[in-house]
């Protein structure tokens, strides 16, 4: 088991060396002592996107994105061990840099790969049929220069 | 005749644009807009848990093995105050060349902020500062984040029971500012992101 996903915990231990003999004492306020200033946290983070593009009709719906940031040291293994307590009473911090997994879509050409190509054929098309005409229209009038001449 | 070539050049150049040829052969006419990146918000961090306890036994964070359980007294959580400081004050100590407070935090994020990805976080911690409160020579005081891997009673104050289990291996010194420590909290959400995926695979 790991840690519940609500357990955001942190001790507060000394750092000082094991000989350092001169003590210290430090007191921080709780949350009900009617401290001027009590403990402070900020978080900072980046709101998801929603990225909405104009698409064909038979694309994909928008997508939802969560850019992802670099973040603290993980010593991995170091939070397995057991823990079994109720959640938290207010909801988790957002989940940083967590994996994205997408599910796999179906391939198809889309509309918009495939539409030049095939505007490029009926251009073609088009550019032979005009030749074609103005072909018959140049032999026309030479027949007629022919004839009147 | 030069005129109809010059008719039929025409005709073709305008046969290309209006079928979009000449759009499809640059790459930069189909490619859609970047997406906005938000900007970076912030918000508040709540102590949702807190508590402390006594030590009696001998601090190994700070030796080479690094931590190990601290063998204490079978004596459960006591609901109340027991200790000479003031009620819900918050201990760290050191003397004789042993941990003699420990105090333990629990965070969550403001209800009203959704999800999202965490660029940062810290937390800043205000020393009391008056004699009953217990505080002596915080200037020279070292105290290091450490944490948690086993869950603790809210509101246990002085305890001297065995205290909840630490990693110290993720950790992050407090830096001490004017009056307070400040923490930041960056090795730490790393190490509750990799909770949540192995608690997500289980």
């Amino acid at each position: 088991m790991g840690v519940r996903k609500k357990d955001y915990g942190i001790a507060l231990t000394p750092f000082t060396s094991s000989d350092a003999t001169s003590p210290w004492h430090v007191a921080f306020p709780g949350r009900n002592f009617a401290a001027r200033t009590p403990i402070a946290g900020t978080l900072h983070y980046r709101p998801t996107v929603t990225t909405t593009t104009k698409q064909p009709t038979n694309a994909a719906p928008p997508t939802t994105s969560t850019p992802r940031a670099p973040l603290g040291t993980v010593s991995p293994g170091a939070t397995n061990s057991v823990i079994d307590t109720p959640a938290a009473t207010t909801n988790a911090l957002p989940r940083p840099a967590a994996p994205i997994i997408s599910k796999p879509q179906a391939a198809h050409v889309s509309t918009a790969t495939k539409t030049p190509w095939v505007k490029l054929v009926l251009a073609l098309l088009g550019l032979a049929l005009l030749g074609a005409i103005l072909i018959a229209f140049g032999r026309g009038f030479s027949l007629q220069d022919e004839a009147l001449s | 005749m030069h005129g109809r070539r010059v008719f039929l050049a025409v005709s073709l150049t305008g046969i290309l644009a209006g079928t979009g040829v000449a759009a499809a052969a640059s790459p930069a006419a189909n490619a859609h807009p970047a997406p906005a990146v938000p900007a970076p918000a912030v918000t508040a961090l709540h102590i949702t848990a807190e508590a402390w306890y006594q030590l009696t036994g001998v601090n190994t964070c700070s030796l080479p093995t690094g931590c190990t359980d601290v063998p204490a007294p079978t004596t459960p959580d006591l609901p109340v105050n027991p200790t000479v400081y003031q009620a819900d004050t918050l201990h760290v100590g050191w003397a004789g060349a042993v941990e003699t407070a420990r105090t333990y935090l629990k965070l969550a994020r403001a209800k009203t902020t959704t999800g999202g990805t965490v660029l940062g976080a810290t937390l800043k911690l205000p020393v009391l500062t008056a004699a009953q409160t217990g505080t002596l020579l915080y200037q020279s005081a070292g105290i290091k984040a450490c944490l948690v891997t086993q869950p603790f009673t809210d509101g246990v104050e002085g305890a001297t029971s065995a205290p909840p289990a630490i990693d110290c291996s993720v950790s992050n010194p407090l830096e001490l500012g004017t009056d307070a420590f400040n923490l930041d909290l960056a090795p730490f959400l790393g190490a509750w992101a990799y909770a949540r995926r192995t608690t997500a695979l289980r």
